[in-house]
């Protein structure tokens, strides 16, 4: 199968320390990707290089472009979800989930702005000011606003973080969905247990460099563990010693 | 840009302090003010110095928080991996601002001249629109600035104190400053509200002639704010705070 996206080598630099040191990433289409790792270990800025918001200073990514003979601008087809819940605070849900197709280059009718919010579990919310909305709300609306013009993958930056384990539990189950719809989700995450519930392939990231890839069971298999938080204990101490 | 437009304009209709300072508080000045002082020299340097000090309220300050809480909130990092294009967003941006500006400005001028019995002419009032566009334009620009200096609301309030205050009471909103010293004076040409105000007056006395210079230069400051509000911006908070731009030059 043809990657959506396929990146090589990627480095980052800041000052003289390579914080991402040659990363490979592929992703698949359909696939849901976790990319694990302790705080500091290059995750967000490799795929923030892969979307295009830093620079890499060396290595390449390739992407999907439609077939041989047309150049689709990924930023068409790519969903992202940042760590921050970027709305504007005085718009709603509603209206700033218009703004961001927009910027997307979409143009939503009313009925597809409902689905897209019901999908997300924000029908009630659709009129309320985005400011106002709860944490958990919000980052279900940063994540519609990923979706909204049905993307080929979306990316999210520790999409459950600082959510109680009601949100969590819908935001597992959200992933879930868009994957079922045939968009493919890279997400970065903390908790091994909602990895293993829902990413069909996990890579485990430390030190700027990928320490192990594959698919759950395949993972906890390889090294001998009884599940991904064992997993992430061992490679974390293999990484401090 | 028609759908981005309409919201970024809901979005600022809705920035109910802003508009408290850049219509109501004019407003309230216009009746408290011109009450106590009755001249009708005054009463009409009054009204178009409120004008000014209502444009600056929303222009400046208003954009200078807005740019700010935008930035804080990702929105600049979100917008640069979509295929929307950041100079037109921020041009929209301003845009939408602008328009209320001028709106504000207009119903202080409006209400001003209706209440203290101005006579703007047609003349007057077409060459007052140059003005207040020149005028909302720097202002904006000088909000930008203002939300790209400041990291949260503190930040940028200490700024706006410093781009505000000097230009409240240095540039004749209230009160003549033809008694001050020298070097008042000499401040105050540097002033874009003082240039502004200057411009206004022109305008209102229907004199064009006398509206070029401090026109051109409004625009020539506009220019150099423009520049300054490109070299400053920022995608995001974790940026380098100051002229990253020019640096990496």
């Amino acid at each position: 199968m043809t990657p959506l996206i396929a990146a090589r080598g990627l480095v980052k630099r800041y000052g003289g320390r390579a914080v991402v040191d040659g990363i490979d990433v592929d992703v698949y289409p359909g696939e849901v990707l976790a990319v694990i790792g302790p705080n500091g270990a290059g995750k967000s800025t490799t795929l923030e290089m892969i979307l295009g918001l830093r620079g890499a200073d060396g290595g390449s990514v390739t992407y999907w472009t439609g077939g041989p003979r047309r150049r689709e601008d990924p930023g068409r087809w790519m969903g992202v979800q940042l760590q921050d819940t970027p709305f504007f605070p005085g718009l709603t849900a509603a209206e700033n989930l218009q703004v961001f197709a927009a910027f997307y280059g979409v143009r939503v009718t009313r009925q597809r702005l409902d689905d897209n919010l019901a999908a997300c579990g924000l029908a009630e919310a659709a009129h309320t000011e985005a400011a106002r909305l709860s944490g958990g709300q919000q980052k279900r609306l940063a994540i519609a606003a990923a979706l909204v013009h049905q993307p080929k993958v979306a990316f999210l930056d520790e999409p459950t973080a600082a959510l109680d384990p009601a949100a969590r539990r819908e935001i597992r189950m959200l992933i879930r969905r868009i994957s079922r719809s045939g968009t493919a989700v890279v997400f970065t995450s903390h908790d091994m247990e909602e990895v293993e519930k829902v990413a069909d392939r996990v890579m485990f990231v430390s030190g700027g460099r990928v320490r192990a890839a594959g698919t759950p069971q395949a993972l906890t298999a390889a090294y001998g563990v009884a599940d991904l938080d064992e997993l992430y204990m061992k490679l974390a101490v293999e990484e401090v010693s | 840009m028609v759908v981005t437009f309409r919201a970024l304009l809901a979005g600022a209709l809705r920035d109910r302090i802003s508009l408290f300072w850049s219509v109501a508080v004019p407003l309230l000045l216009l009746l408290v003010l011109g009450s106590l002082f009755p001249e009708p020299a005054y009463r009409r340097n009054l009204v178009l110095g409120l004008v000014a000090f209502g444009s600056l309220s929303f222009a400046m300050s208003g954009t200078g928080f807005e740019v700010m809480r935008q930035r804080g909130r990702g929105v600049y990092k979100l917008l640069r991996a979509t295929p929307f294009p950041v100079a037109g967003f921020v041009g929209l941006l301003a845009g939408a601002r602008g328009l209320i500006t001028l709106v504000g400005a207009m119903l202080v001028a409006g209400v001003g001249s209706a209440v203290h019995g101005i006579d703007w002419t047609p003349g007057g009032i077409l060459l007052a629109l140059p003005v207040l566009a020149a005028g909302t334009a720097c202002f904006t620009c000088l909000g930008f600035v203002l939300g790209n200096l400041g990291d949260n609301e503190n930040q940028v309030a200490m700024y706006n104190n410093l781009f505000l205050l000097p230009q409240m009471f240095g540039s004749e909103m209230f009160y003549s400053l033809d008694g001050a010293p020298g070097w008042v004076a000499a401040v105050r040409r540097w002033l874009p509200a003082g240039r502004f105000i200057d411009a206004l007056r022109a305008a209102a006395g229907g004199d064009g002639a006398a509206l070029v210079p401090s026109l051109l230069v409004l625009l020539a400051m506009t220019v150099l704010i423009l520049g300054l509000a490109a070299a400053t911006f920022r995608w995001d908070p974790g940026d380098r705070r100051h002229l990253p731009a020019l640096r990496r030059a």
